[in-house]
Formats: structure tokens, C-alpha cells, sequence
């Protein structure tokens, strides 16, 4: 009875791991590093150091903003339509929180150039698909064959606007932040600033005149300036060593 | 009470309780799976309202190279008001196919004006555009996996005699023909 147990049991091993084995050389499943979940290289194009260095970035953006920005690479051969397989990648880990579906997956097809970007309905608005398209254009297209510079500079591009979104400014927002052509909008403040310090200039002026005239104390004067600022997450620590069960739509660019 | 009216009894009950919680299951169950479908539904009216809303920067600024192709424009306004007040699957779905090839035509005048195709503007609306027809490909698939598990669910025995006794119906698949599955394909590669 014993040996009839553990016979069926090895049975039913090896026919989880044929399964799991033909899951993997399909293509259909990503194989994944044991400690890198934020970069699956499908196609063995990036260096240990890229791995490393993009997994660590990456955790520490979750643990920020509760984020999860993933890095994949593959052969568009075996995977069909990039935007279909990346898409369903996405779903099947469920990259980023449930709840805020902040998850970002770049797919890099490193044997026939093409590239592609899918987002979380929660960064759509961070990460509208004009601006994935110029990032692709920027630090993804020009560096085809240059695989470690496309990863690394794009994911870069991709949390800095997530950083932004959360209100956070560190060294990538400021590398890689998307520099919006504000001349109009700071013409505009710049104007309204004159005019605040001038009318303020008038009262201060009116209130000292008044205190000579009247001899009188705590006649008005500016408002204290408000400190309140908005302080946006990052109270509490995400795990970062699984995913979040985030969703996408399948908003992104695509080259 | 004699033994056997005991027994009797508590078999009647038993079959009551089995049959009483398969009809709660079940009804419970057709009852989310068609909220399912009605919230995929939704989402597909959502990303065609995107599109609709996403057209007329498009036309303005094809429009600013290409006044003279006045039949194109005025293509793309009217399947995008013939769009917009489609109320049934099968209106949307016939609305959406003519809006879709007059978009097409739009972008084939716009590839004749190497200065407009590659203006920064022009290339950021054609990717929302992309975007856009991807979300509701995406859309279309979520709510035609969502109708399949439902309408599979009135079929199946005894979901069948609780769906026809609670006056569930089956739901509609949305349609798409081949011309549309890949609308408009956007191709920056070299």
C-alpha cells in the first residue's frame, strides 16, 4: 500500500514538472532568477550588474510609492504580438497594488528590435501613452542592441514619472523627468507673483503709515504664511517581494 | 412518531436543504457573473467615448496641413456623431466600424505630409490613438469571456431551470469583424 503511495505521488511529480517545463520552454510562463522578479531576461542580453542594479531600484520604489515597474526581455518569435503577450504577462503576475493598479511592464523584444510599454489604470494619468511613446523614443529605440543603456534608462524614465505622480523628487527625477515646456505657465506666475508683492508692498506700506499716525499696535498686517503642503503615501512599507494583484487595460506604447 | 416517518422526514429535509442552497448558489452566482458582464460593458463604452473625445484633435490638426481634404473631415465628424448615439450593442458595433475606417482614411491623408507625421504632436495623438484602439480590443475580449461564462452558465444543469425561473436572458457577444480586429496599426519602426 505504501509503495502503491509514494509511487502515484512520484507519478504526479513528474507530470507537474513535465508541465511546468513545457509552460517555461514555450515561452508561455517566464522563467524567473530566484531574487529578481522586477527583470526576467528571457533572451540572457543583460548583465548581472543591470539585474542587480534595476531589482534594488525597483524595490525601493515600491517601498516608496507602492509601485511595481518590471523589466522584461523576450523573443517576439516565440511570443507573438508583444502587446498581447505583454499584456497578459502583466495580468497573470498582477504587477503593482490591488487597489491603486500601479504596475508598469517594459517588454523588450531583443531579437526583433521592437519594444513596448503597458501601465496600470492607476498610473495612466502619470503615464499617458503620448509620453510612453516619447520615452520609448528617447531611451528605448536609440539604444536597440544596447540592451543594458534601454533597460536601465528606461525603467529610469518610467519611475521618475511615477516618483513625480507621488510627489517625490530624488537623483532619477531629476535625470529623468520629462521637462514639460512650462514658459507660459511660469510668464503667467511671474506676473501674478509682481502684482501679490506690490499689493503687499502697498499694505505694509499703509500699515506702517496708520502705526505712526494712530500710535496703535496689531493693526492688521500680512497673513502668516500657510505651511500646509500635501503629503502624498509611502506610510506604509510594501512587502516587494511579490506582486500586488494590479490590473491594466492595456494603455502604453508600443515601437 | 414511528422510525420510518422519523427517516422520512429528515431525508425530506435534507433534500430541501440541498436543493434550497443549489438555488441560492447558483442564482448567486448568475447574479455576479451578470454584473460581470455589465461592468465589461461598460468599459468598452468608456474607451470608445475615449476615442471619440481623442478624434477631434486628431482632425484639428491633420486639418492644419491638409485643409483642401474637406470629404475626409467631414467623414470622420459624421461616423464620430453616428458613434456617439449609438445606444445598442449591434448600433455600436456597426457605428464603430465605420468610424473606424473613416479614422483609417484620416491617417492615410496624414502619412502624405512627412512635415505633420513628424511633429511631436502628431506622433503623441497617434499613440493615444494606438493606445486607445488597443483598450478597446482589450475591452471587446474581457466582456466576450465575461458573456461566454454566463451564457455558459444558463446552459449548464441545474443553473438552466433557476436562470429561466428567475427570468435570466442571455447577453449578446460584441462582433468583431476581421477589418477591425487590428484598426489602426501606428508603425514607428524603421
Amino acid at each position: 500500500m505504501k509503495d502503491r503511495i509514494k509511487f502515484i505521488n512520484r507519478i504526479r511529480f513528474m507530470t507537474a514538472a513535465f508541465a511546468v517545463t513545457i509552460a517555461v520552454l514555450s515561452g508561455t510562463v517566464p522563467s524567473y532568477a530566484s531574487d529578481s522578479i522586477y527583470v526576467i531576461d528571457n533572451t540572457k542580453v543583460l548583465s548581472e550588474d543591470t539585474v542587480s542594479s534595476i531589482n534594488k531600484d525597483a524595490e525601493e520604489l515600491c517601498s516608496q510609492t507602492k509601485a511595481q515597474v518590471q523589466v522584461v526581455t523576450v523573443d517576439g518569435s516565440k511570443a507573438g504580438d508583444l502587446y498581447q503577450y505583454s499584456l497578459d504577462l502583466f495580468r497573470e503576475e498582477g504587477l503593482g497594488d490591488k487597489s491603486l493598479n500601479n504596475g508598469v511592464l517594459i517588454a523588450l523584444d531583443t531579437v526583433n528590435n521592437h519594444c513596448r510599454i503597458i501601465v496600470g489604470n492607476g498610473l495612466e494619468g502619470a503615464l499617458p501613452d503620448a509620453k510612453c511613446g516619447r520615452i520609448l523614443d528617447k531611451y528605448t529605440v536609440p539604444n536597440y542592441g544596447k540592451w543594458d543603456e534601454a533597460a536601465k534608462d528606461t525603467w529610469n524614465a518610467v519611475a521618475a514619472e511615477v516618483y513625480t505622480e507621488s510627489g517625490i523628487d530624488n537623483s532619477i527625477t531629476q535625470t529623468y523627468k520629462e521637462q514639460t515646456d512650462d514658459s507660459d505657465f511660469a510668464d503667467g506666475l511671474l506676473g501674478a507673483a509682481v502684482i501679490i508683492i506690490f499689493f503687499l508692498g502697498c499694505i505694509f506700506i499703509w500699515t506702517k503709515i496708520s502705526k505712526r499716525k494712530y500710535n496703535d499696535k496689531g493693526s492688521g498686517g500680512s497673513g502668516n504664511d500657510d505651511d500646509s503642503y500635501i503629503d502624498f503615501g509611502g506610510e506604509d512599507s510594501f512587502g516587494g517581494d511579490s506582486f500586488g494583484g494590479g490590473s491594466s487595460s492595456g494603455g502604453g506604447a508600443g515601437r | 412518531m414511528g422510525r420510518t416517518t422519523k427517516t422520512v422526514l429528515i431525508a425530506v429535509f435534507a433534500i430541501a436543504a440541498i436543493v434550497g442552497l443549489t438555488w441560492f448558489g447558483s442564482y448567486n452566482s448568475l447574479v455576479s457573473k451578470k454584473e460581470a458582464v455589465t461592468e465589461a460593458y461598460a468599459n468598452i463604452d468608456s474607451q470608445l467615448k475615449r476615442r471619440t473625445d481623442l478624434i477631434p484633435n486628431l482632425v484639428t490638426t491633420v486639418k492644419a496641413y491638409a485643409k483642401h481634404e474637406t470629404e475626409v473631415f467631414d467623414a470622420v465628424n459624421k461616423s464620430r456623431e453616428t458613434m456617439m448615439s449609438a445606444k445598442t450593442i449591434s448600433e455600436k458595433e456597426s457605428a464603430d466600424k465605420d468610424f473606424t475606417a473613416s479614422i483609417n482614411k484620416l491617417v492615410a491623408v496624414a502619412e502624405a505630409y512627412p512635415q505633420l507625421t513628424s511633429s511631436t504632436e502628431y506622433t503623441g495623438l497617434m499613440d493615444e490613438l494606438a493606445g486607445t484602439e488597443n483598450r478597446i480590443n482589450t475591452a471587446r475580449t474581457d466582456y466576450n469571456q465575461n458573456v461566454k461564462s454566463y451564457n455558459t452558465s444558463l446552459k449548464l444543469f441545474p443553473t438552466s431551470i433557476i436562470a429561466k425561473a428567475s427570468g435570466f436572458t442571455a447577453c449578446e457577444y460584441f462582433e468583431v469583424s476581421e477589418s477591425d480586429k487590428a484598426p489602426v496599426k501606428v508603425d514607428f519602426s524603421d
